[in-house]
């Protein structure tokens, strides 16, 4: 509460968020999943519907990478060195002798395909409880260190695919951190104590979040997307799950599932690789392998349909959001839909807000979990139809090869061929600044060793973005979002919800020219 | 935590090597003023060819009284509705694009209008011209006012849900009651709908003046350049008269002459779980700058995980939940400085939430802990303040990581205090005595009256309604927490 501050746009930074979502497949909106007791749910859902049409088999988007690398690449391939622990575990280290600020991540595969829904959040809490004491220093002392030494010992579970275990320190401490951060990954005491704590930390998260009618509505939406999919055990878990979670679950879990092979490591600061990788390999180098396999995700089955849930609270105010499958990470198109959805945003900003006052903001979203989605989200509406139908208007303009005329004139509109370089320079440097601190590069290389199986992907993000071309834009927009199965959302209050107009939501309205 | 990042960022004072600046003690921060009055500052960073611009007003809030309460943050959203050179808000946004910023947005806050964007380095200037024609030359058109306050309706109306708005608006009514309305950003939609074009004009020509402003630049940048820049795009900015030469009265200190006590039915806390603050008027910066050093310090003493205040507060109450959620900190404001204790805890039917928050937490803190404090020297020893000063150091490390947590820093205190606060900082920091500790504590504790709350689940709630009523504590819901609902 230190500071309260009204801001113009919700959205600004929604670029760089988008960036980080797509790079690292971080939550949506850290949904967890459990209706607050208030909540009336008097829910209704419209008949699902099938999908119209199936997900293209290859790639629409024409563009190839050319086979020089770009500066971006060239420039940071020097700074990245690799190497293998004792146990086989990969050690990715980039060389930062920019500040003094030292991050590593111990990041770990499999997400949410490694529990049951029933078990949801059981990685975060095995995490949370590796920071709360180990056999060499207890929580007290974990806490008074990281006080004195302005470190932080904590954990990142905010994708459905992976989970990682974070220190960040300052060069003259490194030595004393790591310590610390070791025996807690090794030796964990997994105290009854600590562990009631950590459960309750957990429903006091779950609680606040869905007191939010925004987070209750992705919640809500996901329960039903996810269903019987591995992604319906969400990273934080639900109040019904964190309550069933027991110690003994959590030590069975760390037991079994924190094992070399889901591991990678990252370093990034002004570190001596091979001095680094011999003083891991004392520590994490030791984790053993357990055969703990990785599941294959297979991708969500999408629907079309709207669900329309009470939230008494948000008096005459309603939050809309609809998801729908895109193309995976790997594939071109993604890389294409993720410039789509930021000329998209500009179109439903105009359309949306500025014309006609509807809300306080929209916004689209491309995330490269293992089963990809997009989302469409009108923030805060007095009139979610009508928003609905205005959302496929600015639709089917991208998909018309149409974005706003940034070059000024009459037009309000301009050929996508005529503005595509602005927006790449846009999207560029919202990447440069989604990587400004140690933790977030750490982030990107964690995340693209576990997406591609190549920790330097993300340095091609520029020359992807570079060769993408206007007509791969149209083709990815019509082939991914125009008239695509989305499963909508509309959460409001009754007097809001009586007055959606659920057939705006059974089809897409636009007029594709 | 502004208030960390403000001491981490201000301890490049302390530690800094005059040499990398001509102007400032901080290394890679240059200061300048243009002829109209506008502060210009900039920092230097390399790091990667980005350019971070914010320019900064003393308003908001502040400002406001009962009738024009929200106004500011309204007229922050307009000066992306259109000016002499981009006509409309898709105009201004198409510019944006064009420039290729990807980083961008306004913020109203108690004292201060922000706006900033980050722009690629090579177009700084591109940039600073751009946003030049918003600050000075908005157009205010009267059909994109209407629709912009349908936007903002629709923004502050999702809020009166919100039960963090909620609980904040009814402790800033309890705590400031003379003037509430200084304290709330967004208002109410009559409000908002009863603004004109001449009342964005009047907010204008008073507050939006470069004699009241201050730009921010930060990056990939060379100062000089910049400077010539800043005087190419805003030397012509005309001065207006000074917007604080006659002062409004101050907030009552203390802010309530009996202690008042409030219990919010929450649902944002699971059943089981309660959450207690004790709030107290604190000194207000510009009129009592002394006291707010010794409290950044006091702050980061009580901070110890394991330190005497968290330990003894926490074993001296029932059933609290965890030291690492028990604390206490002073909020640095020119008008409505505060000072605040919490902590969560269990609910239990027999340990009533009423007594251990309106007798055993705030004896604990008040009697136990501050008035050890005051009396005991050893209370903090000279490690507690060596570990205090080795975390300043250390966190001006970690903010150096990127130019956007200085400028937002820089910017915080440049508004609610004044650059040369800023730049005295640490070293008055470092001056700081337990007397002065003690005088602080004395001042605005010992002899200071709380506003005493408690955040429940509705189910705890209906548990406790009885104690909590018998004991005098007032319930807080949306439709009383709010200042401008007591008439409707």
């Amino acid at each position: 509460m230190m500071t309260r501050t009204y801001t113009s746009r919700p959205r600004a930074g929604m670029v760089a968020a988008a960036i980080a979502a797509a790079l690292l497949a971080a939550s949506c909106a850290g949904a967890p999943a459990s209706a607050p007791e208030t909540v009336t749910p008097a829910a209704t859902e419209a008949p699902a519907v099938a999908s119209s049409r199936p997900l293209p088999s290859s790639p629409v988007s024409g563009w190839k990478l050319s086979a020089e690398p770009g500066k971006f690449m060239r420039a940071n391939l020097t700074t990245i060195e690799t190497r293998t622990l004792a146990n086989g575990v990969k050690l990715i280290v980039k060389k930062n002798p920019a500040n003094r600020v030292y991050s590593m991540k111990v990041a770990f595969r499999g997400g949410s395909a490694m529990t049951s829904a029933e078990k949801a959040g059981i990685e975060a809490m095995t995490l949370a409880m590796l920071t709360r004491g180990s056999s060499k220093f207890s929580y007290a002392a974990i806490q008074r260190l990281q006080y004195e030494l302005s470190s932080s010992i904590g954990y990142s579970a905010s994708s459905y695919d992976w989970a990682s275990f974070d220190l960040n320190t300052i060069d003259k401490y490194w030595d004393q951190m790591l310590a610390v951060y070791a025996d807690c990954l090794l030796n964990p005491a997994f105290d009854p104590a600590q562990f009631s704590l950590v459960q309750n930390d957990f429903r006091v998260s779950l609680q606040k979040a869905q007191a939010d009618p925004y987070s209750y509505a992705v919640t809500k939406l996901h329960d039903s997307m996810f269903a019987g999919h591995p992604y319906a055990a969400d990273f934080g878990g639900s109040a019904a799950s964190i309550s069933a979670i027991s110690l003994d679950d959590v030590k069975a879990f760390y037991r079994d599932a924190i094992a070399a092979e889901r591991m990678v490591v990252v370093a990034v600061g002004n570190f001596d690789t091979d001095a680094l990788a011999a003083s891991l390999n004392a520590s994490i180098g030791a984790v053993p392998t357990k055969g703990s396999a990785v599941p294959e995700v297979a991708r969500y089955d999408a629907r079309r349909s709207l669900m329309l849930e009470r939230f008494d609270k948000s008096k005459g105010i309603g939050y809309v959001r609809g998801d729908f499958p895109i193309a995976t990470p790997d594939s071109p198109d993604f890389a294409t839909l993720q410039l789509a959805f930021s000329m998209l945003d500009e179109l439903l900003f105009s359309i949306v807000r500025t014309d006609h006052g509807a809300c306080y903001s929209v916004w689209s979203r491309a995330f490269g979990f293992k089963s990809p989605y997009g989302s469409l989200v009108v923030y805060k509406t007095d009139r979610p139809s009508e928003a609905k139908g205005w959302v496929d208007e600015a639709i089917a303009l991208l998909a018309s090869g149409k974005t706003i005329n940034i070059k000024g004139g009459d037009e309000k509109y301009a050929p996508i061929a005529s503005t595509i370089e602005a927006y790449k320079a846009k999207y560029v440097n919202a990447f440069f600044g989604s990587q400004q601190t140690n933790a977030e590069t750490a982030a990107q290389l964690a995340s693209s060793h576990i997406y591609f199986g190549d920790h330097l992907e993300y340095l091609r993000f520029i020359d992807k973005i570079d060769a993408i071309s206007a007509e791969d834009v149209v083709a990815a927009v019509r082939a991914y979002v125009v008239d695509a199965p989305i499963s909508w959302i509309v959460v409001g209050d009754q007097a809001t919800l009586s007055k959606v107009d659920k057939t705006k939501f059974d089809a897409f309205t636009g007029t594709v020219e | 935590m502004k208030r960390l990042v403000a001491v981490a960022a201000a301890l490049l004072v302390a530690i800094a090597v005059p040499a990398f600046s001509d102007d400032t003690p901080i290394p890679g921060l240059h200061r300048y003023r243009l002829d109209n009055g506008l502060e210009l500052f900039v920092l230097e960073n390399h790091a990667v060819p980005l350019t971070r611009v914010q320019i900064t007003f003393r308003c908001g809030s502040i400002t406001q009284g009962p009738e024009t309460a929200g106004l500011f943050h309204l007229y922050e959203h307009m000066l992306f509705k259109g000016n002499s050179k981009y006509r409309t808000e898709t105009e201004f946004s198409a510019a944006m694009t064009d420039l290729g910023v990807a980083e961008w947005n306004g913020g109203t806050s108690t004292e201060y209008v922000t706006y900033y964007f980050t722009v690629p380095s090579d177009k700084t200037e591109a940039g600073l011209e751009f946003w030049s024609y918003a600050m000075r030359e908005p157009l205010f058109d009267p059909a994109e006012l209407s629709v912009e306050q349908d936007v903002v309706s629709n923004e502050i109306n999702g809020f009166l849900g919100d039960p963090d708005r909620v609980y904040s608006a009814a402790m800033d009514k309890a705590l400031f009651g003379a003037y509430p309305w200084r304290r709330d950003i967004g208002g109410n939609e009559a409000i908002i709908r009863s603004a004109t074009v001449d009342t964005l004009r009047g907010i204008q020509s008073t507050y939006y003046v470069p004699n009241n402003a201050a730009l921010f630049v930060g990056g990939d940048v060379d100062p000089e350049q910049v400077y010539a820049m800043a005087k190419t795009w805003y030397g012509a900015w005309k001065r207006g008269a000074d917007p604080w030469k006659k002062p409004t009265p101050a907030h009552p200190m203390p802010g309530v002459t009996e202690p008042v006590y409030l219990a919010y039915p929450d649902e944002s806390l699971p059943a089981g779980i309660a959450y207690v603050e004790m709030r107290f008027r604190g000194p207000d910066v510009i009129t009592e700058p002394k006291p707010t050093f010794a409290a950044d310090v006091w702050g980061y003493l009580i901070q110890a995980p394991e330190g005497r205040f968290k330990t003894g507060v926490f074993d001296s109450v029932p059933a609290l939940y965890n030291k690492d959620y028990l604390g206490g900190y002073y909020y640095t404001q020119r008008d409505g400085g505060q000072l605040s204790f919490y902590t969560y805890c269990f609910t239990d039917p027999s340990l009533p939430i009423a007594d251990r928050a309106k007798a055993l937490f705030r004896d604990a803190v008040v009697k136990g802990q501050v008035g050890a404090m005051v009396s005991d020297p050893a209370y903090f020893s000279d490690a507690d303040f060596t570990v205090v000063k080795q975390k300043l150091e250390d966190e001006q490390i970690i903010n150096l990581e990127t130019p956007e947590h200085f400028i937002e820093t820089l910017s915080f205190w440049w508004s609610v205090a004044s650059t040369e606060y800023f730049f005295d900082y640490v070293p008055s920091m470092k001056k700081v005595q337990r007397a002065d500790i003690g005088a602080f504590l004395t001042k605005f504790v010992l002899s200071n009256v709380p506003v005493i709350a408690v955040r429940l689940n509705p189910s705890d709630y209906a548990t406790e309604a009885g104690a909590l009523e018998a004991a005098g504590f007032k319930t807080v819901s949306a439709d009383n927490a709010f200042w401008w609902k007591d008439g409707e």
